[in-house]
């Protein structure tokens, strides 16, 4: 796990210089730009990268297979949603509420709260922060990372938030006993 | 001789005295009788004393066992939401909303071309309470836009009722949902004593005047055409005495009417009546109680009936089965309507209201539209989660309420797939298919929850379930973790691997020799194609490379519980698996090496809404997501290069999906499991006489997958760049490095430090190309 973030914060430092030149733009070495070269691999899966939430999807090519090419008329019926972001007002709702109720003390409530938001944002890393909050100060420690981890695999190219990331699995780690550990995250929470 | 004597006198002394009594046996038999009276008295006595405690007891005490209730999970309603207008539908009409010109009471809903009206019913979540309410929503296409209140105002976030799926009933199969009197809709109080007992309110248990009348009226008819029982009667015969017609049973029960009229109030009795009476019966299913026959009937709460629903229920209550709606529409329109007549006689209702109810069709639901027990493989995994954690006495009497992940919108399209693509593959394979059956698990990837689950053919079939206890040989489903093992190893998707024949001996003599499908060999072959293309002889050269233990041991980290055994033959898919096992190994893949237990429950409440246990969603990374991340290429590439990539037949281009398809020795099972951004499913096709098939996993099981997310309408899989995968154009051929451009030359997915040394000789290996980059950042799209 260690050596996963020590590679994941080498990169991330990497991301932060690069993504000075495109906001939020993921550092990954950029492969394929779809719109210039669909038409001139012929060899199958292609790589795209999401700018915004650092994913890396496949993209379709026709790869002289003799698959049949979909017309317009049927993707439009099945046409790809976009995912639900944390701008969205539902998502703020749910969240403002957890806290509200992890502050009183209610944290049933706040979990429910918090699962609500995560079936309707599962890429949305404010979700994980505030479940790996809960779960630290339910004295959950290795839920509490986890949560955290898995967050930070979604906040990439999001220098202050993967900053604020660092930080929590640092509070998590120390309160768990987990010294060394904890010092290792906050070296990283510096490099942002 | 002076004791003889002394002897005979006494006697003769004896026989005048019995003499002298002879004239008085009458008071001899008057005081046997008083002994015997007063014995009898005491034992009455004792009786009536014992059938109080019993009354009393009964009464107060627990009344009902009282079945758990299980939900299924709630529909979200929020801005930015994919949701149709039809989608939503299916949700109100399992919710038994009726679709109006005008919203204007709970449980209705309003439709107009891009904005829907909807009058909530309200809930009692155990994380807060959802009032009832009146939501307008406007839709885009099949985007939920925005949802307004009844002033105006704008609402983030709003929770339909969940619908109820099932219960968990005790042996006597009694279900009942427990209702108040005050819950009772006007009327229906009215209607019950009009029609079954007029002077409930002024008898005493008993009704000698209406005993009497009974008794001219059989008398006049020659026959028994009425019943002199009073409502409380009635009560005491269903609480508290068994059905079967014993003269004890008769003698107690006059007794135990006076007895419970003399301990509780009328009102008391009424609403004890009213969630007692009997009301129908649905396969082995007793409905009793007015609260379940509203659902049973109408798919309705009481609270919403309408004057024509109430009187029917009250008509019923003579004879459920004689009066059944169902089965005797006629006759029991002529008895509701003989209600609505004493009811308007007696002055409860005009003879307007009366009028109109009476030209009201019966308005009964058809039973199989009814949600509850729709879905029996679903509920059978609740079940068997629950039954580890609560015992029997608890599920079916404590009125637990079980809130589940069942999305009964994904449930609808799983066994429509399921059913439709099994009917298309009959009509074209004939004979060999007739007998055809399948098993289907659907589950959001994203958060672990089980969302549908089909357990065969014959989806409202209560028995054997395929989706959990059908252990079938996954075949290649196998494969990526065989792949996934070899990737945390040494091999790189670009490695080249042989395909060509192989033996292995076993332990037991016998020699394993692995065919390729296509029954011929591919020679050198790079790691992605053997795996997009399914080679048989490469993947299993590959899992002897490996070994059978570290792919054991992936597939425990993947979720798997069950002990497997390490045969060779494991690594092409011997082992025996079922579709909700393999959806966790998938499930896991598709959530970058976390492992998210599948959760079919989300949490257990008692009546009282208090929470007894939750499942909550938890994770643990188990494998690292670097070797994920190649596998997940190499999952796409099965879609869109090699053996399913028919599933682009019909799914848009820009929808991701990733999966493997499936077969097995002789085409006995046809296998596809794969998923999407937000969806994972698992199909499983075959006989269950295990005999062969003239089908392979992309023409079975695959068509229902693809079927199922045309209808779905995921969202793209999208792989979470792991920090230590780069991108690298390779030769395919050799596995060498190459560049963007060279002849053969394609992009490849590498853990980092793991690339290709050598080069080809083409290209320079460009790994990131600035002018790239500033175009991909102002490209108009």
């Amino acid at each position: 796990m260690s050596k996963v973030i020590t590679t994941g914060c080498g990169l991330l430092l990497t991301s932060l210089l690069v993504g000075c030149m495109g906001g939020n733009a993921n550092i990954n070495p950029i492969v394929e730009d779809r719109s210039v070269s669909r038409s001139t691999t012929g060899n199958g899966v292609m790589i795209d990268q999401n700018v915004s939430s650092g994913t890396a999807v496949t993209t379709p090519v026709d790869t002289g297979q003799g698959f049949t090419v979909v017309n317009s008329q049927m993707s439009s019926q099945v046409a790809a949603p976009t995912p639900v972001s944390s701008s969205n007002p539902a998502v703020i709702a749910l969240l403002q509420g957890a806290e509200e109720q992890q502050k009183q003390g209610e944290f049933s409530a706040a979990q429910s709260s918090l699962e609500r938001a995560q079936r309707i944002a599962p890429r949305d890393p404010h979700v994980y922060m505030q479940l790996a909050d809960l779960r630290r100060q339910q004295g959950q420690y290795l839920q509490a990372e986890q949560f955290a981890l898995k967050g930070l695999t979604l906040a990439r190219g999001q220098s202050a938030l993967e900053r604020k990331f660092w930080i929590l699995i640092a509070d998590i780690r120390s309160e768990g006993g987990d010294h060394s550990g904890a010092a290792a995250a906050r070296d990283k929470a510096r490099l942002y | 001789m002076a004791k003889k004597r002394g002897a005979a006198s006494s006697r003769s002394q004896k026989s005048r005295k019995t003499k002298s009594n002879k004239p008085s046996w009458k008071r001899r038999l008057f005081i046997l009788l008083l002994k015997v009276s007063l014995v009898m008295l005491i034992i009455a006595a004792v009786g009536l004393v014992y059938l109080d405690a019993q009354v009393r007891a009964k009464f107060e005490g627990k009344r009902w066992a009282l079945p758990a209730k299980v939900y299924a999970r709630p529909l979200e309603l929020f801005p930015g939401q994919q949701l149709s207008r039809d989608d939503l539908k299916i949700e109100l009409k399992g919710l038994g909303y009726q679709f109006t010109s005008r919203a204007s009471q709970p449980g209705t809903a309003e439709w107009a071309t891009s904005r829907v009206r909807v009058f909530t019913r309200g809930f009692d979540f155990p994380d807060g309470q959802e009032s009832a309410r009146k939501l307008l929503i406007d839709f885009s296409g099949d985007t939920l836009t925005r949802i307004r209140d009844e002033s105006g105002g704008q609402l983030p976030l709003a929770r339909l009722e969940p619908v109820l799926i099932g219960g968990i009933y005790p042996k006597d199969n009694e279900d009942r949902d427990l209702i108040q009197l005050s819950e009772a809709p006007p009327h229906l109080l009215d209607a019950l004593i009009a029609i079954e007992d007029r002077n409930y309110y002024s008898h005493f248990g008993i009704s000698p005047k209406g005993i009497a009348r009974a008794m001219v009226a059989n008398i006049k008819a020659g026959r028994f055409v009425q019943g002199g029982s009073t409502l409380t009667q009635q009560l005491i015969k269903n609480f508290y005495l068994s059905s079967e017609r014993s003269l004890s049973r008769k003698l107690a029960e006059i007794p135990m009417a006076l007895l419970l009229d003399l301990h509780y109030s009328k009102d008391e009795i009424l609403e004890a009546y009213l969630n007692e009476v009997y009301l129908g019966q649905e396969g082995s299913r007793a409905i009793h109680g007015f609260g379940l026959a509203s659902q049973y009937l109408f798919a309705q709460p009481i609270r919403e009936l309408k004057l024509h629903q109430v009187a029917l229920m009250a008509a019923m209550v003579k004879g459920p089965s004689f009066y059944d709606p169902r089965r005797h529409p006629q006759r029991a329109i002529e008895r509701r309507n003989l209600v609505l007549k004493v009811l308007q006689e007696q002055g409860s209702i005009t003879l307007e209201e009366r009028g109109e109810a009476e030209k009201q069709p019966l308005g009964v639901v058809k039973q199989q539209s009814l949600l509850k027990g729709a879905y029996p493989a679903y509920l059978d995994l609740v079940k068997r989660q629950l039954r580890e954690e609560y015992p029997e006495e608890a599920l079916n009497s404590e009125g637990l309420r079980v809130f589940t992940a069942l999305d009964p919108i994904a449930q609808t399209r799983a066994e429509n797939s399921l059913v439709s693509v099994i009917g298309k593959l009959q009509q074209r394979y004939g004979k060999p298919v007739k007998e055809l059956e399948g098993s289907m698990v659907v589950s959001n990837p994203l958060s672990g929850e089980v969302l549908a689950i089909v357990g065969g053919r014959n989806t409202r079939y209560q028995g054997f379930n395929r989706a959990l206890d059908t252990l079938r040989p996954v075949g290649s489903l196998i494969k990526p973790v065989v792949y996934l093992a070899a990737l945390e190893g040494d091999y790189t998707l670009a490695s080249i691997i042989e395909d060509e024949p192989i033996e292995v001996k076993l332990p037991n003599g016998d020699v394993w020799q692995p065919q390729n499908y296509s029954r011929t060999s591919h020679g050198p072959v790079p790691l992605h194609t053997a795996l997009s293309h399914s080679y048989n002889q490469s993947s299993a050269r590959l899992g002897l490379e490996v070994g059978t233990s570290r792919v054991v041991d992936m597939l425990k980290r993947l979720g798997l519980q069950r002990d497997v055994d390490e045969y060779p033959s494991m690594l092409l898919g011997s082992t025996a698996l079922s579709p909700l096992e393999v959806a966790q190994l998938y499930q896991t893949i598709a959530g970058n090496g976390f492992q998210v237990p599948m959760r079919a429950i989300r949490m257990v409440t008692d009546n009282e809404n208090e929470e007894l246990s939750r499942y909550s969603y938890n994770m643990l990374q188990t494998v690292a997501s670097g070797p994920v991340h190649l596998i997940q290429y190499g999952l796409q590439e099965v879609v869109r290069e090699g053996t399913a990539r028919s599933v682009y037949n019909r799914l848009p281009q820009e929808l991701t999906v990733a999966g493997k398809t499936g077969t097995t020795n002789d085409q006995r099972d046809s296998w596809f499991a794969g998923f999407a951004g937000d969806r994972l499913a698992v199909v499983w096709l075959g006989l269950d006489d295990n005999k062969p098939l003239p089908l392979t996993g992309s023409s079975g099981a695959l068509r229902v997958w693809t079927e199922f997310m045309v209808q779905a309408r995921p969202q793209p899989f999208m792989a979470e760049r792991s920090d230590t995968i780069s991108y690298h154009w390779v030769e395919d051929s050799s596995g060498l490095m190459s560049g963007e451009g060279c002849e053969g030359a394609r992009q490849l997915p590498f853990i980092e430090g793991t690339e290709p040394k050598e080069s080809s000789g083409c290209g320079d290996n460009v790994i990131s190309n600035p002018l790239d980059l500033l175009k991909r950042w102002f490209r108009t799209e």
